[in-house]
């Protein structure tokens, strides 16, 4: 199964959905890493995400590290309570960009 | 006695003082009844008196009394009429003038003189139908009414009930003569008739025709003539005329073999014969209604009733149906209330260690329990019971309920606790109505109970199947002293149960008619010691209800203990360890948090820690050389909430575990982190044989408010 990505503006948008659990997560890894590895500005997003583990925010974490060593952006948007509150108990809601939506990005991109 | 006397006081009536006809006209009619009298005497004595003479020449050609023919000399007349005729007439026209009922105040003459002429004229007719001299019975009819003037003029005083009488009908006016009078018309009119000289005959007809005309097969018509004339005239000036009409039917049935249309015909005669005779007796009487118009109104009347009838029923129905609308609306109203009452009773507190059940006998409850916990993990609960049943029953409980919850907030001790509730019902409840109640503050940390009992059935304490010990009452029901002094004591559980019931239960009846008492309570508790919890109060009330045709009380139950809760197993689940049946876990774990009342965010990170310990499991443990089945299970004690994850891999080298860094952003690792951060305790217990490794995760109860089990 592929998550499906569009260009927005600036950006390529990767829409996660459902359980991104150790079911799903490689199949997010392998398409965030490459969006990210022929850098492009990714976003991620996480509103349709109603579950998400450690391994599916691992990927993220990865995406958010290779982003950061190619001068790219990386951010997040739509992050439901559920995916959030596992954000924050590994503290990864300080580290990650997150917007409320993929139209917030947007609008901060054409500010600039 | 009274008649007699009534009878002698007309005596006292000075002879001018009654009705005196004409000298003339009493001569004639004592000279017609000789038999040996000539005519030409007859003709003498009319010619004597002018006026009489006048008089009896008109009157002979009138059409009502008219021969046929012009007569117009007396001799002539007298010939004509021959002297029974003559002396009828003679004494029809001694009546007229002798009678003056314009005299008696309050007595309308107009009235009077139609009544009496209805009567002559209902006599007329029944005796000319019947064969029977008519003109006498007219005479004889006319005279009746007499009794009633004479008995005016010597009771003026007593008029009043003229309206009454003249209302009513025959028989009734004469059981009211003989009230308001001491005497009646036929009597009196007999005793006139006597006093003015009038033939002996005529006298006994007239003093009879009350009591031997009502009967049938007299010897002499005469007398039935004249009673049946008094129903005649009556249909004419009573108010109830369907009731007379249809009597003078039966009547002149009875009495002649009448059919009701011969009556009907007669009747319909009266109306034009009494214009008749007062035209011809000169005498002034209102215009008569019509048969038909009396039979119309007589309809009219019915079709009325008849109508009030319909009306009835039709108000009835009406009623009928508001009181179904307010009967329905009562019962929304108690099905509100009944709503309210359930709300009062406390949701299922995680972990059940104190569970109760309240079914009430009708809709609304007396009974009522109640527990919450306070900051410090404590319970604080009561069970109690109003006096009585009902709306005011279910009132005086909301109150004493709500007074628990909200001074308990406060008041801590149960003798403080219910001391200050017992003052507060004292201070406003009506009289005679008390609420016996338990109150008690449980510690699950070290399963004791500080209980007090305000007149309430004992606690009971269950060591395993095993009544141990009973708490009774130390001081009287709630509302009775405002000072009572209500003690409380500490019980240790020591992994016992605490039952505590309201007297619908023991004092319920078994199917074989026996009183469950105590003892069957007892039986019944440890009968149901393998079922869980609430399971098993549930259970034992739905048993006792069972019972038919039984008015059942009140059913209320309270169950606590410690080790209500250690035996729970709240999920036992063993799937293949493969990524792909994690989603299942998470799912089947979160209902199992979510029944035992664990709140939705705590229940969530819970979730999160399970699925990390189950990942590691499969990606670690087994991997991808190995394998096997993954265990989850969920058990609670009284603190805890206990996740245990047993595999079937290789053992893990227990060193390597060891959780990241937060501070250090990199992949690996977090799993642990997640589990150690919203785990109070985790620990890798030595696995059971055959076994591979096992995770223990121990999560703390929040002392959260609880929340109901059904979603």
């Amino acid at each position: 199964m592929e998550y499906p990505v569009h260009v927005e503006g600036p950006f390529t948008v990767i829409a996660l959905n459902g359980d991104v659990d150790l079911q799903n997560s490689p199949q997010a890894r392998k398409q965030i890493l490459q969006h990210v590895r022929v850098g492009a500005h990714v976003l991620v997003d996480l509103s349709a995400v109603k579950y998400i583990d450690s391994s599916g925010v691992a990927s993220l974490v990865e995406g958010f590290q290779l982003a950061r060593e190619k001068g790219r952006t990386f951010g997040l948007a739509g992050v439901s309570d559920t995916a959030m509150q596992v954000l924050h108990l590994a503290r990864l809601d300080q580290v990650f960009a997150i917007r409320p939506s993929i139209a917030e990005w947007l609008r901060e991109a054409a500010d600039q | 006695m009274e008649e007699a006397d009534a009878l002698d006081q007309l005596a006292d009536l000075k002879p001018r003082d009654l009705p005196q006809p004409r000298q003339a006209a009493i001569a004639l009619i004592q000279a017609c009844t000789r038999s040996n009298v000539t005519l030409n005497e007859l003709g003498a004595l009319v010619q004597q008196d002018p006026t009489l003479t006048a008089e009896l020449l008109r009157i002979v050609n009138t059409p009502f009394f008219g021969l046929g023919k012009q007569v117009s000399s007396i001799k002539r007349a007298v010939t004509v009429l021959g002297h029974r005729a003559l002396r009828n007439l003679a004494l029809c026209l001694a009546v007229r003038d002798a009678l003056h009922p314009e005299t008696i105040s309050g007595h309308d003459p107009t009235r009077y003189w139609e009544d009496t002429l209805r009567r002559a004229i209902g006599a007329k007719l029944l005796a000319g139908k019947l064969g029977r001299d008519a003109d006498e019975c007219f005479t004889i009819g006319l005279l009746q009414d007499c009794g009633l003037l004479v008995m005016l003029m010597r009771w003026p005083e007593r008029v009043g009930a003229l309206p009454d009488l003249l209302k009513a009908d025959p028989d009734t006016r004469y059981a009211l003569e003989q009230q308001h009078f001491g005497t009646t018309h036929d009597r009196v009119a007999a005793f006139l008739a006597a006093q003015w000289g009038l033939p002996a005959e005529m006298i006994e007809v007239l003093q009879q025709h009350h009591q031997r005309g009502a009967a049938t097969g007299v010897d002499d018509a005469r007398y039935e003539v004249l009673y049946c004339a008094d129903w005649l005239a009556a249909v004419y000036s009573v108010d109830d005329k369907t009731h007379v009409i249809d009597h003078c039917r039966q009547l002149l049935e009875q009495h002649f073999a009448f059919t009701p249309e011969t009556t009907d015909a007669l009747l319909s005669e009266v109306p034009h014969q009494v214009e008749e005779a007062a035209t011809a007796l000169n005498l002034p009487i209102p215009q008569q209604s019509d048969f038909q118009d009396i039979l119309r109104e007589a309809n009219l009347r019915l079709s009325e009733e008849n109508l009030s009838y319909q009306e009835l029923t039709w108000r009835l129905e009406q009623t009928l149906r508001e009181r179904d609308e307010l009967a329905a609306e009562l019962n929304r109203e108690i099905e509100m209330a009944r709503e309210i009452q359930r709300n009062l009773l406390p949701p299922p507190l995680a972990g059940e260690l104190i569970v109760g059940v309240n079914v009430p006998a009708r809709d609304l409850s007396g009974d009522f329990y109640d527990f919450f916990r306070l900051p410090d993990g404590t319970i604080l609960f009561n069970l109690g019971d109003v006096s009585g049943k009902g709306v005011n029953a279910a009132l005086l409980m909301a109150k004493t309920t709500s007074l628990f919850r909200c001074l308990g907030k406060r008041i801590h001790d149960p003798g403080e606790l219910l001391a200050q509730i017992n003052a507060e019902i004292c201070e406003t409840t009506i009289r005679g109505m008390f609420v016996t109640m338990i109150a008690g503050l449980y510690d699950p940390q070290s399963d004791v109970v500080r209980l007090a009992n305000a007149g309430h059935p004992p606690a009971l304490l269950f060591r395993g199947t095993q009544l141990s010990q009973s708490f009774g009452a130390q001081a009287p029901p709630l509302g009775v002293l405002p000072d009572g002094v209500f003690p409380s004591g500490e019980v240790e559980l020591s992994g016992g149960t605490l039952v505590i019931v309201s007297d619908g239960i023991t004092e319920a009846q078994r199917p074989d008619g026996r009183t469950l008492g105590v003892m069957g309570l007892v039986e019944m508790i440890a009968a149901s010691q393998a079922q869980g919890p609430r399971e098993r109060l549930e259970n034992i009330v739905q048993q006792l209800r069972a019972t038919p045709h039984v008015l059942h009380d009140d059913m209320t139950i309270l169950m606590l203990g410690n080790h209500l809760a250690r035996s729970g197993t709240l999920l036992h689940l063993r799937v293949a360890a493969e990524a792909p049946q994690l989603k299942g876990i998470r799912t089947r774990l979160g209902h199992a948090l979510q029944a035992a009342g664990v709140a939705e965010e705590p229940r969530q990170q819970m979730v999160v820690a399970v699925n990390e310990a189950c990942m590691n499991v499969i990606q670690h443990a087994y991997g991808d050389r190995h394998r096997g089945d993954i265990v989850v299970e969920l058990e609670r004690d009284a603190q805890w909430l206990i996740f245990r994850i047993t595999d079937f891999a290789p053992a893990v080298d227990l060193s390597v575990l060891h959780p990241r860094d937060l501070a250090e952003v990199r992949p690996g690792g977090l799993g642990l982190c997640l589990i150690h951060t919203i785990m109070d305790d985790v620990r890798y217990p030595t696995p059971p044989d055959g076994a591979g490794n096992v995770v223990e995760m121990r999560k703390r109860y929040e002392p959260m408010e609880s929340e109901p089990t059904t979603s």
